[in-house]
């Protein structure tokens, strides 16, 4: 997907690749979110491991994308030719401004910036991304949500014949995930549209997908066509498939294992050893308050 | 001139049963392994593996088909090729994906229900190819007929293993739980109607 020019990050329509990995140790104001986990982990007296951005092609050839089947190398072999123009994304449900809307759109209303986050896989691996998109509340709000909108359901494509791993019912298709209204309005909740300063890669989720760096990878729903403000809460595909493992919530939780591993350590991409895994992924500090009424272990 | 009993000995079949394994290693430290030694390397060297054990399985039904009763010891190198592909799987499981924390690697044996059979069936087939050799099958005597008949119930667990361990595509465990299924039928057929 091709965004129109003037709304690219200027500096990188300058700066070659190699020039931009270097760059990154300059831009301080994405990596503040990165930085607070590190205090936290410090604070707790453990090791502490500096986190350092995933190599692109890491990021790039490793997916889980069950729409291109099961196997992490096959979304990008299968994705290739995938189309992503035209998009449109369906706004439906309980709001004021519901309708089919063309993705230039909604990208163009907002505001285009970079952040790297950690990205924590339910399989006990993890990833540091630079992404590129907008945050999603504003969006959201646009579409001026009423006082039934809940929770916010997405949805992803489903067309089995550019999606040869819908063919199969591994999952229940289209896939599905959701938030609460609140989650969803949070700051850190994310769209991204590109990642290392340059367009989604297919493999990735073109040309839209969720990122919420608190929650499990699966939450984080990709090349998303359907967006529902709901007043119950949605049944999300992984949780129709296996409710005992995956929850809706699907907060990161060293504390809580998955039944058949532990969630207490993660293999970091790219990196030797295991290293500890961090409440809500690190970003405790600003996303504790959603759930101070909820038992994290039951509503795992 | 490569003469026609190379074709036929066993250190080429050695060798072939070891070509997976070339290229598994080769992907493990120069490949992209590195991005994930779980994905690569345990689950690779898992699969090969229970082919290997299954391809042994498979052995028997093959010579009383085919009456070529000289094939029969491939039995036994696909049975020891299967063994060593375990043997890495375990390795790189304690030492790649565990990280040699021996606490973690014995909480998680213990208490994950696909790992303790995945436990089982390899204690099991490490005691049979510990017995393969002439000494062991002189000693034994008839036990080592039993100890090696358990090879079927082995194999069942490897599968439950493998198929405990996935999370939404049962598809290739259950193919391989079709072909066990299968050779164990065949066995079973045969017993009961030996003239066949
Ligand atoms: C101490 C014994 C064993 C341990 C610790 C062990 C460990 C594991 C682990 C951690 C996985 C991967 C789970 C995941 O997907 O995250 C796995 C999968 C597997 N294991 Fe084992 N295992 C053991 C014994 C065996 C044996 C005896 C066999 C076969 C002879 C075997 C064959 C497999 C296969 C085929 C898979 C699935 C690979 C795939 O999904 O592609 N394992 N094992």
């Amino acid at each position: 997907m091709a965004l129109p020019k003037e709304y690219r990050i200027k500096e990188q329509e300058v700066t070659d690749h190699a020039l931009y990995l270097r760059r990154r140790e300059f831009i301080v104001g994405s990596m503040v979110f990165a930085v607070s986990a590190f205090t936290h982990n410090a604070a707790k007296g453990e090791q502490t491991k500096p986190d350092q951005l995933t190599p692109k092609r890491a990021v790039t050839s490793y997916n889980n994308f069950y729409e291109f089947g099961t196997d992490k190398r096959s979304p990008a072999k299968l994705a290739k030719d995938f189309k992503t123009e035209p998009w449109f994304v369906a706004v439906e449900g309980h709001c004021a401004k519901p309708g089919k809307y063309p993705l230039e759109d909604l990208v163009l209303s907002q505001q285009i910036e970079e952040r790297i986050y950690r990205l924590r896989c339910v399989e006990a691996w993890s990833m540091v991304i630079p992404w590129k998109g907008f945050e999603l509340g504003p969006l959201l709000k646009s579409f001026e949500p009423t006082a039934d909108a809940k929770f916010v359901r997405f949805e992803t494509l489903y067309d089995p014949v550019q999606m040869p791993g819908q063919k199969r019912k591994v999952l229940q298709w289209p896939y599905v995930e959701g938030l609460t209204i609140q989650e969803a309005m949070h700051p850190l909740t994310f769209i991204a549209t590109g990642l290392y300063g340059e367009d989604l890669p297919n493999q990735n989720g073109a040309p839209l997908r969720l990122v919420v760096p608190w929650k499990y990878g699966f939450k984080s729903i990709k090349s998303i066509v359907r967006i529902s403000f709901e007043k119950e809460m949605p049944r999300t595909s992984w949780n129709l498939s296996a409710p005992h493992e995956y929850g809706f919530y699907a907060n990161v939780n060293p504390n809580v294992d998955h039944p058949r591993w532990s969630q207490a350590t993660e293999r970091r991409i790219g990196e030797r050893g295991r290293r500890d895994t961090l409440m809500f992924n690190g970003y405790e500090q600003a996303v504790a308050g959603l759930y101070t009424d909820l038992d994290l272990t039951k509503w795992y | 001139m490569i003469s026609k009993k190379f074709f036929t000995s066993s250190s080429l079949t050695y060798f072939v049963a070891f070509i997976p394994a070339y290229y598994l290693l080769y992907q493990f430290y120069f490949g992209l392994a590195w991005i994930d030694p779980i994905e690569e390397g345990l689950h690779g060297f898992g699969i090969w593996a229970l082919r290997f054990l299954l391809l042994s399985l498979a052995v028997r039904p093959i010579v009383r088909l085919s009456h070529q009763p000289q094939w029969m010891r491939y039995r036994k190198i696909f049975g020891l090729a299967s063994v060593f592909y375990l043997c890495c799987h375990i390795v790189i499981y304690v030492l790649y994906d565990q990280d040699l924390m021996w606490r973690t690697v014995v909480e998680e044996l213990t208490t994950r229900f696909y790992l303790l059979i995945g436990l089982v069936a390899a204690i099991g087939l490490l005691s049979m190819a510990s017995t393969s050799n002439q000494y062991s099958i002189a000693r034994l005597g008839h036990n080592w007929q039993r100890l090696h008949q358990g090879v079927y119930f082995w194999a069942s667990l490897v599968v439950l293993h493998f198929y405990l361990s996935v999370k939404a595509d049962f598809l290739e465990p259950l193919i391989y739980a079709a072909i066990l299924l299968w050779l164990l039928g065949l066995r079973g057929w045969w017993r009961m109607n030996p003239g066949s």
